[in-house]
């Protein structure tokens, strides 16, 4: 602590804070106008200036000097006043005036500002300058005739989100905001709007449609990526204004901020719907619960009780989720059922599982009080103690304490923003390095210290020559190992040179990596979906497993592997246990049912053990699952599918009850971020006729006599917090769930297939991926969201193979795989090396999973047309 | 040139070379420096480069285009060595007699040297001219002996001779005591104690540390450091190499500006030849200190000399200043602990090495220790670059070495410290010079800026100029000077325009206030000064355009007024001719009519007249 005395009075502050910091802390208030917590101090507007002694003669800005023993700082004094009050003038002399018609009216600094100095008269005039308004843009409209120049959107834009998409032009008085001669080409944040203390950038969103003092605030989890972000919904009469950051880290990612009007979405189913005569027609509540539960009954009584078969969705709530599995395994008693995270995310739960061990967890005991809504009856003590791969997996906020971060497989933003954002904050560190393996350029090559470009699904073989080379060193584990001999003797005929040649990343890169590695303090591993939607997406989960085993320090803050979990409740859909071998906290079930593409494999060959109904809680089976064509064979074997969704999606087209629920605030829940933290949805906006999962679920349970939780998701999630030791500390907002736990980690180094072959001889490679602006389908449906950026698919390609094929940017291209063809637009993207092409998965036209059979990468032919 | 290999090495060779060089030999100094460079220095130097060897003298006489003279108002000099022979105005046709007479015969050639402008008495020898006389060089000393493209020049007068005793001698503690003990004061303005700058930096814990050159001089008019790139690159070298060592640095930068092409050509080729010999690299004369030293180009942006702005640049960011503290000492370029100096301060690091920090301290004021170059320019008769010890008056540098002002003028100011300076007025020229006078009467030292002002100048256009200048050179971050430059600007244009009003020199005062204590640099805080000094001193200049409309010093054209006196008048329509907007009429051989209403003040009948009819007020 640091003694001082502020306006006399004497304090204690934390040490290596500014002054303006620790005013804040004390209820001090300084005026400023530049200062941000989200930033570092720019230092432009002066407006914070206060004395202090000792030091110079001139007065010093508070957010930029730092708290020293024995200081005297003056906050407020007569010439203090004389300096603000002129400098708001000056700021004021060229500020458009245009409040009444100003978005930012209301909520304004310079407006609070103003009224706080008392500015009485600007005796000050000089020439205006020109306006030069962007109204061109998309979503963000700028004005720098408001602008106080105080740099906070460039900061933002530059050091936070690392887009560098706005700049100052010219200098001095002329010194203007802009984007360049062009309109913004950015990635849509929107993290400008909400840092700028004036109305110089201005949500196309909200625009003349509200004042700012008119909405109803509410601080909801964001229902898009696994990320785990929150912000503030502002609703106004019942619809939503605008999705507002403005708290102290203000970054959203474009979905977040501009996505919401997909609960606005003109395609929103609004009733149920039921097939007759082949047809899918509309009908009540009742009758189509009836009906489902009529045929629910009778299926089960033909065929048993496991002839249903579950599919839990990544959007829906825990809560949800909880009651889909006590549906199925306390109604039904099976546990056929699965969740579309099969496909990725669980894939490397399995792989880590196997080196780290399953979750178990000791030392907690339920707390007989009542813990509040949302919170998990389980205190930590300090006896409490986790083992298993639970255990290994990072938490966002920890990332910037890391020293090494190795990516690979991931184009870090599109997967998940905030991960983007950590490694921004990481990268400030001196000692930081980033090493970046990923089969095209991305972002994070610019920051990388270490960039490997590797063939298409060879990542795994350069995660072997990486272990190779550690073991060359003969670099000791951290965390307590087994199995070492059999592993070395699994990659005893594997040679760097070899890897070096199949991966087509050099040796000495590789070297480099492993020794960056070695000598890290607190190493962290990033992999994407991408790696994982590979059709040996566990084995590469594995590969890295075991590289953290030998490398890893779990004991450091932030060295942890960071899988990425896309939606945002992948994770928790797999923790409250809809997944056939697992209950809810991964407890191991009995008799574990068949996984999800077992059970597309048996229904499209119409195996006589297939389940006679699929029951899926959202989720568009045939648009996120690899092979659509035997997907669809599949589900027109369903003799009856029972769909809860907000969209008709190609699935739901071809369901027998298609039942309407609320998306977004529409719903109170929790979610799972990726990084293990609860989020909380409060429900803000009205339904409108439709309903929330929970509610669905437990109709048609309770229309079949069962007996599962009810009251409202609160009550829910007692119920399932009570079966959750895993989730012992767990609470909405700034929780560190199994933070506090005591770790236990060991581990086994288990040996994995080094086979990378991609089969076909087809020319170019196509992966099937993440666009920045969509998450999965969610935000296809609204013209005004995420759509006004990136409106359709578009096959990305290397200038010189469009040329090659005589292509040019938004000509029609002909992909053909062995299991289909599209026809797509193609862009020319040069990030993207010779050979491969990438098609965004969003979309349902063109169906970009067509053309896969079994993995995001595919081999393909490519010709106009 | 060999690679110095030891210290012992370094000496030998310094010995042979001194021993080969002979003292008598004739030797032609032709000035390539920034004065004499655009009037034919190239030129001159090729005259003697033909005429020597038409006349056999290749190889005899040594011929050399080295840095500034110093005396640039007689461009080109041209200095005839062993006997100090300083020639002015030289040309090329003047060549062939130089050669006969002085190089062959040992005779004068009356007609090129130096006559004073007032008293007209003359003098051949550098040690005569009026000029030198007050002068004490220490920074500029080599600069007319030696051959800037030569290390074997530096090295025959003692270069490289600090740096060895510093790396063998000297603790990195000791060389900091010296520089701290010669009570040294940063040259580029801020006057901050070098010492106790690099004693923050060397006690900051950091493996990586860096060195700075500040050549990014920007003030109008101002060329010392210029000279001394371009003059002595060496001993720009030498001292940040001993920076280096002192602070244990690895890596130097010099950042200069694209406008000085000569200055990076001569700091390059300096490097290369250092690198060469093995005074730059790795195990510098086996101490087994490693530095090197790069050079960063500024694109001449006037901020990019404020230390966090240039260090930004460095980095390739816009070169905008950042919040100090951290002290670029502390946390500088690339967020290392970084020593950033002015060019003229590294060049006296040497010398103080060499000479001992008592030399040093024994040389100027209390508190300001050494000498300053200075650019001296404006209305006096010899305008030039002047070394003077801290403490020479003003009186002395203007009217002694400056020469005066022209007979039918009167000394009005001077203005020290570049735009961002004050101008000082007459009661002051008994005002000995260092960094806290100038101070205590409004300016600045700055990086030795003087420009003098005689009659002819009017105060008021003068401060508009200086915040014009520092109005197009705000890089626009703090809101003090990129709105506070604009509006000052503003007013004095109303001043200037015949709008001002009494009330607009408080507006200026306080406006002046603000931006002086809170603006972010000290471009912001020290730009006031041309406007607070010209209204201190000159309130009344001001009053005059105010409440008068009057511009004394006939400047301010808005203010002018033209008439024509109709006794003097001839008729001749000399006037009625050149007018451009027929604002004269009158017939032939009758006074003239001018209208107010539609003259321009453009002052074309004003030349025009041969009778002096037109009068101006």
């Amino acid at each position: 602590m640091v003694n001082l005395t502020i306006d006399g009075r004497a304090v204690q502050t934390k040490k290596g804070q500014t002054i303006l910091e620790a005013c804040d802390d004390l209820g001090i208030f300084v005026p400023r106008l530049c200062y941000h917590p989200a930033l570092k101090p720019i230092g432009a507007c002066r407006i914070c200036v206060v004395e202090v002694k000792p030091g110079p003669p001139r007065p010093l800005p508070a957010c930029a000097t730092y708290v020293a023993e024995g200081q005297e700082v003056v906050t407020a004094s007569p010439k203090l006043d004389v300096i603000r009050l002129e400098l708001m003038k000056l700021v004021l002399i060229n500020h458009a005036l245009e409040c009444p018609v100003c978005d930012k009216g209301g909520e304004c600094e310079l407006q609070d500002l103003t009224h706080a100095i008392g500015v009485p008269e600007v005796d000050l005039a000089a020439v205006k300058l020109p306006p030069n308004q962007d109204y061109e843009s998309q979503l963000v409209e700028r004005h720098p005739d408001r602008c106080v120049t105080c740099g906070r959107c460039i900061h933002i834009c530059r050091d936070r989100v690392g887009a560098m998409a706005i700049n100052f032009t010219l200098r001095g008085y002329f010194t203007e905001l802009t984007s360049g001669a062009v309109p913004l080409d950015c990635e849509f944040c929107g993290s400008c709007i909400d840092i700028c203390p004036v109305g110089a950038l201005i949500n196309k969103q909200f625009k003349y449609r509200s004042r700012a003092w008119e909405v109803t605030k509410t601080e909801m989890a964001c229902p898009f990526c696994g990320g785990g972000c929150t912000y503030e919904l502002h609703v106004k009469d019942g619809k939503v204004m605008r999705v507002f950051n403005g708290g102290d880290k203000v970054v959203l990612c474009g979905r977040g901020r501009f996505g919401w009007p997909v609960v606005e979405a003109p395609d929103r189913l609004k009733t149920p719907l039921i097939r007759q005569d082949g047809q899918l027609q509309e009908a009540t509540w009742d009758e189509a619960l009836d009906l489902v539960a009529a045929k629910f009954r009778q299926i089960t009584e033909a065929a048993g009780l496991g002839a249903i078969y579950g599919v839990g969705s990544p959007r829906a709530t825990n809560e949800a989720n909880y009651l889909f599995q006590k549906f199925f395994r306390q109604g039904l008693g099976t546990n056929n059922l699965d969740n579309p995270g099969r496909y990725t995310y669980i894939r490397a739960l399995q792989g880590l599982a196997a080196v780290f061990g399953p979750a178990q967890v000791s030392g907690v005991e339920l707390d007989p009080s009542r813990p509040p809504a949302f919170t998990s009856p389980y205190p930590v003590t300090d006896d409490a103690k986790g083992k298993g791969f639970p255990f290994v997996l990072g938490k966002i906020d920890d990332l910037p304490k890391a020293d090494v971060v190795l990516v690979v497989g991931a184009d870090v933003t599109p997967e998940l923003p905030p991960l983007g954002w950590a490694l921004l904050e990481a990268r400030e560190r001196d000692a930081f390095k980033l090493i970046v393996a990923n089969n095209r350029r991305t972002k994070f090559d610019r920051y990388a210290d270490l960039s490997m470009r590797c063939q298409p699904g060879t990542e795994r073989l350069l995660v072997a020559g990486i272990i190779k080379a550690l073991l060359a060193a003969e670099v000791t584990p951290a965390i307590r190992a087994s199995g070492v001999e059999e592993f070395k003797e699994s990659l005893k005929k594997l040679t760097l040179k070899d890897v070096a040649k199949k991966t087509g990343v050099e040796e000495a890169a590789i070297k480099a990596a492993a020794d960056l590695l070695a000598q890290a303090l607190a190493p962290a591993i990033i992999f994407g979906a991408e790696l994982l939607a590979q059709d040996k997406g566990q084995e590469n989960a594995l590969a890295l497993a075991d590289l953290f085993l030998l490398v890893g320090k779990p004991g450091a803050p932030g060295s942890a592997l960071y899988p990425v979990a896309e939606k945002n409740n992948t994770r928790g859909v797999c923790e409250v246990g809809v997944l056939p071998d697992f209950g809810p906290g991964f407890a191991p079930v009995d008799k574990p049912g068949a996984a999800l593409p077992e059970v597309l494999a048996l229904l499209e060959k119409g195996d006589a053990a297939a389940p006679q109904s699929l029951y899926l809680l959202g989720g568009d089976l045939l648009r996120f699952a690899p092979n659509h064509k035997q997907v669809e064979k599949a589900l027109k074997k369903v003799p009856f599918i029972v769909v809860q969704d907000a969209f008709l999606t190609e699935t739901a087209k071809l369901a027998h009850v298609v039942l309407p629920v609320a998306v977004h605030a529409e719903q109170e829940g929790t979610f799972i971020s990726s990084d293990g933290t609860l989020g909380y949805l409060p429900r803000a906006l009205s339904a409108n006729g439709v309903k929330p999962d929970c509610l669905i679920i437990h109709e048609i349970a309770s229309r079949m006599g069962y007996s599962i939780p009810t009251g409202g998701p609160a009550n829910i999630f007692k119920d399932l917090a009570k079966a959750m030791p895993l989730w012992a500390g767990l609470a909405p907002k700034g929780s560190e769930p199994r933070a506090d736990f005591g770790k236990d980690l060991s581990g086994q180094l288990v040996p994995f297939d080094l086979d990378v072959s991609l089969p076909g001889r087809r020319p170019l490679t196509l992966l099937v991926g993440k666009s920045l602006q969509h998450s999965g389908s969610f935000t296809t449906h609204h013209p005004c969201g995420a759509l006004t950026v990136t409106p359709r698919a578009e096959l990305g390609m290397n200038p010189d193979d469009a040329q090659g094929l005589g292509l040019t940017e938004g000509d029609a291209a002909k992909v053909t795989s062995s299991q289909g063809e599209i026809s797509v637009p193609i862009t020319l993207n040069p990030d993207l090396p010779p050979g491969l092409v990438f098609l965004p998965e969003h979309f349902a036209d063109p169906a970009a999973n067509a053309l896969t059979l079994n993995s995001n990468l595919v081999r393909v032919t490519i010709s106009k047309g | 040139m060999p690679k110095f290999e030891s210290v012992d090495h370094l000496q030998q060779y310094r010995r042979q070379l001194q021993a080969s060089r002979d003292p008598n030999q004739p030797q032609v100094l032709v000035c390539s420096g920034p004065g004499c460079l655009p009037m034919g220095s190239i030129e001159v130097a090729a005259a003697f480069r033909e005429e020597l060897g038409k006349n056999g003298l290749n190889g005899k006489v040594l011929l050399k285009e080295c840095g500034c003279q110093g005396l640039c108002a007689r461009a080109v000099k041209v200095l005839i060595r062993p006997q100090e022979i300083a020639y002015q105005e030289v040309t090329p046709e003047d060549v062939p007699e130089i050669v006969e007479a002085t190089l062959k015969n040992g005779q004068l050639v009356e007609r090129l040297i130096y006559e004073h402008p007032l008293t007209q008495e003359k003098a051949a020898f550098k040690a005569d001219i009026p000029f030198y006389k007050g002068q004490m060089p220490i920074v500029l000393r080599k600069l007319d002996i030696i051959d800037p493209q030569s290390l074997d020049d530096y090295l025959a007068l003692g270069g490289y001779r600090a740096l060895r005793k510093a790396l063998t001698g000297m603790s990195p503690d000791e060389v900091i005591d010296a520089v701290e003990q010669s009570g040294l004061r940063g040259r580029g303005g801020g006057g901050f104690p070098t010492g106790r700058k690099w004693r923050v930096c060397q006690e900051a814990l950091s493996d990586i540390k860096f060195i700075i050159c500040n050549g990014d001089e920007g003030d109008p008019g101002a060329f010392m450091d210029r000279a001394v790139m371009e003059g002595d690159p060496h001993a720009v070298l030498e001292g940040m190499i001993i920076g280096g060592y002192a602070i244990g640095a690895k890596q130097g930068y010099i950042y200069v500006r694209h406008e000085y092409p000569l200055a990076v050509t001569h700091l390059n080729k300096a490097i290369d030849q250092a690198r060469e010999c093995g005074f730059l690299g790795k195990n510098i004369l086996r101490s087994g200190f490693d530095f090197d030293i790069k050079i960063s180009r500024g694109a001449g942006a006037f901020v990019c000399g404020e230390e966090t702005a240039l260090i930004a640049s460095i980095e390739g960011y816009i070169g905008e200043p950042t919040p100090r503290p951290p002290y670029p000492a502390e946390s500088g370029l690339f967020d290392y602990p970084t020593i950033i100096n002015n060019v003229e301060t590294w060049a006296n690091i040497p010398e103080i090495i060499n000479m001992g920090a008592e030399w040093f301290a024994a040389i100027g004021t209390e508190n300001s220790k050494g000498t300053k170059v200075f650019s001296l320019v404006g209305a006096v008769n010899q305008t030039g670059l002047v070394e003077v010890p801290m403490g020479t008056t003003l009186r002395q540098i203007v009217f002694e070495l400056g020469g005066g002002l022209r007979p039918d003028r009167q000394f009005k100011a001077v203005q020290t410290g570049g735009p961002s300076g004050g101008c000082i007025p007459e009661q002051f020229l008994d005002l000995p010079v260092d960094y806290d006078s100038l101070q205590s009467v409004g300016s600045i030292m700055g990086s030795g800026g003087m420009i003098v002002m005689d009659n002819t100048s009017c105060t008021v256009d003068v401060a508009r100029y200086f915040i014009s200048f520092l109005h197009d050179e705000s890089c626009g971050k703090c809101t003090p000077c990129r709105e506070g430059t604009k509006h000052l600007l503003h007013i004095l244009d109303e001043i200037i325009a015949g709008r001002g009003e009494e009330e607009h020199l408080t507006l200026m005062e306080e406006l002046c206030d603000t931006m002086a204590s809170s603006s972010i640099c000290g471009l912001g805080m020290s730009a006031p000064n041309p406007v607070r000094s010209t209204i201190k001193y000159f309130r009344d200049e001001y009053l005059a355009h105010i409440r008068d409309k009057k511009c004394h010093a006939l400047v301010c054209r808005p203010l002018l007024k033209y008439t024509i006196d109709p006794e003097t008048c001839t008729g001749c329509l000399a006037c009625v001719r050149e007018c451009p907007v027929g604002a004269i009429t009158g017939k032939k051989k009758l006074p003239q009519d001018l209208d107010q209403e539609l003259c321009v003040k453009c002052g074309l009948c004003y030349e025009a007249c041969q009778f002096e009819a037109v009068k101006v007020e």
